[in-house]
């Protein structure tokens, strides 16, 4: 095995032992694995460091979910989407809710990597889109 | 101008408003025209991501993290962190009989300057072949109006032959031959109103080629009025390699539509070599294991999918046909190359230029000995049958006595006639490129040749006198071929007719 597919498959350990039980990973758990790291570097100290940012990376945005709103959308579209977004996920997400005055009016969220969005911005986009 | 704000208003109407949901990922890494995608997590092998700045791709390698995306097009405006979105559809093209006088690249988009194909209908780039039920054996003759081709490798619609040789030996020549000739039995075809008359659609699909060969090839479909009856699809050599790779699957959904609906159609694949370097260089670039000659494993099925497309559907499934001329090119003269090989075995026959023929100024240089077509006589018309059945024979006998007489300075009689009749066979077969020959008219040279008409000529203008015969045929002797052509049978009246004609030609010939 290569040098790099061992560090590959000690940061895909990390990554592992980073996880709470509804698979997420958590933040207390990152930061004691960083430190033991830095109490007892391994040869490979650097590039495991940079595999296990890419795996976090990787899997952090499975499972978050960001909520943009147009600029005049009301607290009531948020609790209704987080409501939905929970009853679908089975877990409790919160919604980490932005504005975004280019969507104009409606909604845009992103769970993972699907995104489903109602707003004025995206059927402007598809009107432009059919009669270019 | 109320016509004008109506349309804007009902595109707005069915537009839908219902959320939309997509499939997103982030670019990693580009480079080459391939983009690493991460995320996508939803995308589907070959189907269509759309990047910023409506720059499309593909999806082709799906791996565990990642995804690898082809780009089409201009990659200039893309940069790592942008955005990719799954579409949900598969690559398509436009297709129809509105195709037909276009040049389109490889996804569609006319590149003529004629302004957009108004096409209602869109077939997907990748398609299953036709199974075994739907199909029938190649009976009917797709003629290419090339005598040496019609009488020795005659070729039938549905089938797939290769045309295979070294650079400049004519092979598009052949191709562009076939499709002139189609375009001028259409004509004919549409002129006598005959009911039963099926019209041949041409597609050139031009993979890798110097623009200036593509703009001369429209050029002469143009002067010969056959571009009517065509479409064009080019990808040239300063495409990118996704493109390349492409547009011989768009030219076969575009070939297929017609299938489908009926009608014949003729497709050619200038040339396969080519495209089979576009894919070895997405493949590399896709980090793809290489193999031989570092094409990737499934090369062979690159080939394969594409030619088992071409068909010939029996009745039930609408009676259509798609006839392939796929073309490769030779090393050296060397057909056992990697891709040669594989095309070979895939095709139903090819057709071999040699280049010591074509030096020679025996054109088309086709190799007799080397060609064939697996469909046979299958596809020639009776009358035809009748006259050429052992001209091929003869042509493979002159050749080997040819070899073995340079070292005999005396030489029995039979073998003498023998080579008297290969050299003057082989004069007969000589013709000039854009000038296909009707097939009523090859018949009645081939009869003239087969009857001894021009034993009395000296090889030296054997070739002069067979012009002359077509032209006389053509113009006075027409209604000899005039029975050859409503039959397609050579009874003994038509002979009687035929021998009055040739008789009455080499009056004037002498």
């Amino acid at each position: 095995m290569s040098t790099l597919s061992k560090t590959k498959k000690a940061a895909k350990c990390l990554l592992t032992l980073s996880l709470d039980q509804e698979g997420r990973v958590d933040e207390g758990k990152v930061r004691s694995i960083l430190d033991s790291l830095r109490e007892n570097p391994p040869l490979d100290h650097m590039s495991l460091l940079k595999e296990y940012h890419t795996e976090v990376r990787r899997l952090l945005p499975t499972y978050e979910c960001k909520l943009e709103l147009g600029e005049n959308e009301q607290e009531e579209v948020r609790t209704v989407l987080s409501a939905k977004v929970n009853a679908a996920k089975e877990g409790n997400f919160a919604l980490d809710s932005t504005q975004n005055s280019r969507l104009i009016a409606g909604y845009k969220l992103r769970v993972g990597d699907d995104v489903y969005e109602d707003s004025i911005d995206q059927r402007l986009e598809n009107l432009r889109k059919s009669l270019s | 101008m109320s016509s004008i704000t109506e349309l804007i208003r009902k595109e707005i109407e069915n537009l839908s408003t219902d959320p939309t949901k997509t499939n997103v990922g982030t670019i990693t890494a580009l480079a080459d025209g391939v983009a690493k995608v991460e995320g996508l997590s939803k995308v589907m092998f070959n189907e269509m991501v759309e990047f910023p700045n409506d720059v499309l791709g593909i999806a082709l390698n799906l791996e565990e993290d990642t995804v690898g995306c082809v780009i089409l097009g201009d990659t200039s405006s893309l940069k790592e962190g942008d955005e990719a979105k799954t579409t949900g559809k598969l690559l398509s093209v436009p297709v129809g009989m509105e195709l037909l006088g276009r040049v389109v690249d490889a996804v569609g988009r006319p590149i003529d300057g004629k302004g957009p194909v108004n096409s209602n209908e869109n077939y997907p780039v990748e398609k299953i072949a036709p199974g075994i039920i739907p199909r029938k054996s190649v009976d009917q003759p797709l003629q290419t109006g090339i005598m040496a081709v019609d009488s020795m490798i005659p070729i039938g619609r549905g089938q797939r032959e290769l045309i295979i040789g070294d650079r400049s030996t004519g092979k598009t020549t052949i191709a562009i031959d076939t499709i002139i000739n189609q375009a001028k039995i259409n004509k004919q075809g549409e002129e006598s109103g005959d009911p039963d008359f099926r019209a041949v659609y041409c597609i050139y699909v031009a993979v890798g080629q110097k623009n200036s060969n593509v703009a001369r090839t429209i050029k002469v479909l143009e002067e010969t009025g056959a571009i009517e009856y065509v479409t064009i699809v080019s990808a040239p050599a300063a495409d990118n390699p996704a493109n390349q790779y492409l547009a011989p699957y768009a030219g076969c959904a575009i070939g297929e539509w017609f299938m489908e609906n009926g009608k014949d159609a003729l497709i050619v694949y200038d040339d396969l070599s080519k495209h089979a370097v576009a894919y070895r260089q997405i493949s590399l670039i896709l980090k793809r294991p290489s193999g031989r000659e570092a094409y990737p494993g499934d090369v062979f099925y690159l080939h394969s999918r594409l030619l088992e497309r071409s068909a010939r559907l029996n009745k039930d499934s609408g009676n259509g046909s798609l006839t392939a001329l796929p073309i490769i090119e030779t090393q050296m003269g060397d057909v056992a190359g990697y891709i040669p090989t594989n095309v070979i075995s895939i095709t139903d026959g090819q057709i071999f230029l040699e280049t010591d023929l074509f030096n020679k100024g025996i054109r088309p240089a086709v190799s007799v000995g080397l060609s064939v077509s697996r469909v046979g006589s299958a596809a020639q018309i009776k009358a035809y049958k009748k006259v050429a059945g052992k001209v091929k024979l003869e042509l493979a006998q002159f050749r080997e006595l040819a070899a073995f007489s340079q070292f005999e300075s005396d030489l029995d009689a039979t073998t003498k006639a023998r080579l008297d009749r290969g050299a003057r066979i082989v004069e007969m077969f000589k013709q000039g490129a854009y000038n296909p020959v009707a097939v009523e008219i090859q018949t009645a040279v081939m009869w003239a040749m087969q009857n001894d008409f021009f034993d009395s000529i000296p090889v030296n203008r054997i070739a002069e006198a067979v012009d002359s015969l077509k032209e006389y045929l053509s113009t006075q002797g027409k209604d000899a071929c005039a029975e050859i052509y409503k039959t397609g049978k050579l009874e003994e009246e038509t002979e009687q007719n035929l021998k009055s004609a040739v008789e009455d030609w080499k009056r004037s010939f002498a």
